[in-house]
């Protein structure tokens, strides 16, 4: 899809419908499931339709709206204090699974989300884009504001730091599916 | 053996190939197996993709609680439209904001020429009566009082 097209009226649903899902689910694990995740992703979009960037394709309007809402869910975790309204909920509910009848794919899904925010925003941004959504480093770093070397080597430390948390909390090779 | 103390170089292929579901070539398996980084790498790969496919969001716009397209089009065409008339008012005032300047430059400069000359003149017009020049002074001050008063509330009439 051209630029000319990608900013049309029909071009802009094909590529909203397409992108806009993983985007929410990306952004929810960076500012919280109800701290705004999906005014941040429709603010992204609409600074798109405003600003009519040149030049864009497909992928360089995803790689657009993801720096947007990179940008303003840290600025919203920054600003919000979310970081220690998150902390406060995770110590009032104990870390236990929420629901007693769960299926322990979704309690496994549970602890996997519970590990994630007790990393910084940025090493969850990275974990989410490279090992959820399968991005490359190159395209990761415009980004997150990052070298693509640099993605290498702070993709490698978060990476250890989850895998100690999933020690911490239990979570062994056993439980992989 | 390698060892998990530096990124391995074949992360990024590995993790690529199992995230886009693609079968991994034997030869990049058998690197996986010998690797303790693409061992985790895979491992944590494993667990996010879960949660993404487990996410309430889902793949489809209906599904995800986000407004239709439609709406955020209609949302960025009245929001250009309010710049526009922003910009638009702003242009318009402009030159208003250019005279103001330039009517406070003259009267400065008004001021600075005149002010010295005329306190001479009203030295040499004060009466050598104390008295006298104290109700000279005070109605002085009266008549800037009432001339400030007057300037004021044309300017509140003019704000309101």
């Amino acid at each position: 899809m051209s630029g000319d097209a990608l900013l049309s009226e029909e071009g802009f649903r094909a590529f909203y419908e397409s992108t806009a899902p993983r985007l929410l689910a990306y952004v929810r694990r960076l500012v919280g499931p109800d701290a705004g995740a999906d005014e941040v992703v429709q603010e992204a979009y609409l600074r798109l339709l405003e600003r009519r960037p040149a030049g864009l394709d497909e992928t360089r309007g995803r790689a657009w709206v993801y720096t947007t809402a990179s940008r303003l869910a840290r600025e919203r975790w920054r600003r919000r204090g979310l970081a220690r309204r998150w902390a406060e909920a995770e110590t009032s509910s104990g870390g236990e699974s929420e629901a007693a009848g769960e299926s322990r794919a979704h309690g496994l899904a549970l602890d996997v989300e519970r590990a994630l925010r007790r990393l910084p925003v940025r090493e969850r941004a990275l974990l989410w884009l490279a090992y959820a959504e399968g991005r490359s480093h190159r395209e990761i770093a415009p980004v997150l504001g990052l070298r693509p070397g640099s993605v290498r080597v702070l993709l490698f430390r978060a990476r250890r730091r989850l895998e100690r948390i999933f020690q911490e909390m239990g979570l062994t090779e056993e439980d992989e599916r | 053996m390698r060892s998990d103390r530096r990124p391995c170089p074949r992360e990024e292929k590995v993790v690529r190939h199992l995230v886009e579901d693609r079968e991994v070539p034997p030869e990049l398996l058998r690197h996986v197996e010998s690797c303790p980084g693409c061992r985790s790498a895979r491992r944590v790969a494993a667990r996010l993709t879960e949660l993404a496919s487990a996410s309430e969001e889902g793949e489809v716009l209906s599904e995800s609680g986000l407004p239709p397209a439609t709406e955020l089009w209609r949302t960025a065409e009245l929001r250009r439209r309010l710049r526009e008339r922003e910009r638009d008012a702003r242009r318009l005032v402009a030159p208003v904001r250019v005279a103001e300047a330039v009517c406070g430059a003259l009267a400065a400069l008004a001021a600075g020429t005149f002010v010295p000359r005329l306190a001479a003149g009203l030295e040499a017009l004060i009466p050598p009566d104390p008295a006298a020049a104290t109700l000279a002074a005070a109605s002085a001050a009266a008549a800037l009082a009432v001339a400030l008063g007057g300037l004021g509330i044309s300017r509140m009439r003019r704000g309101s």
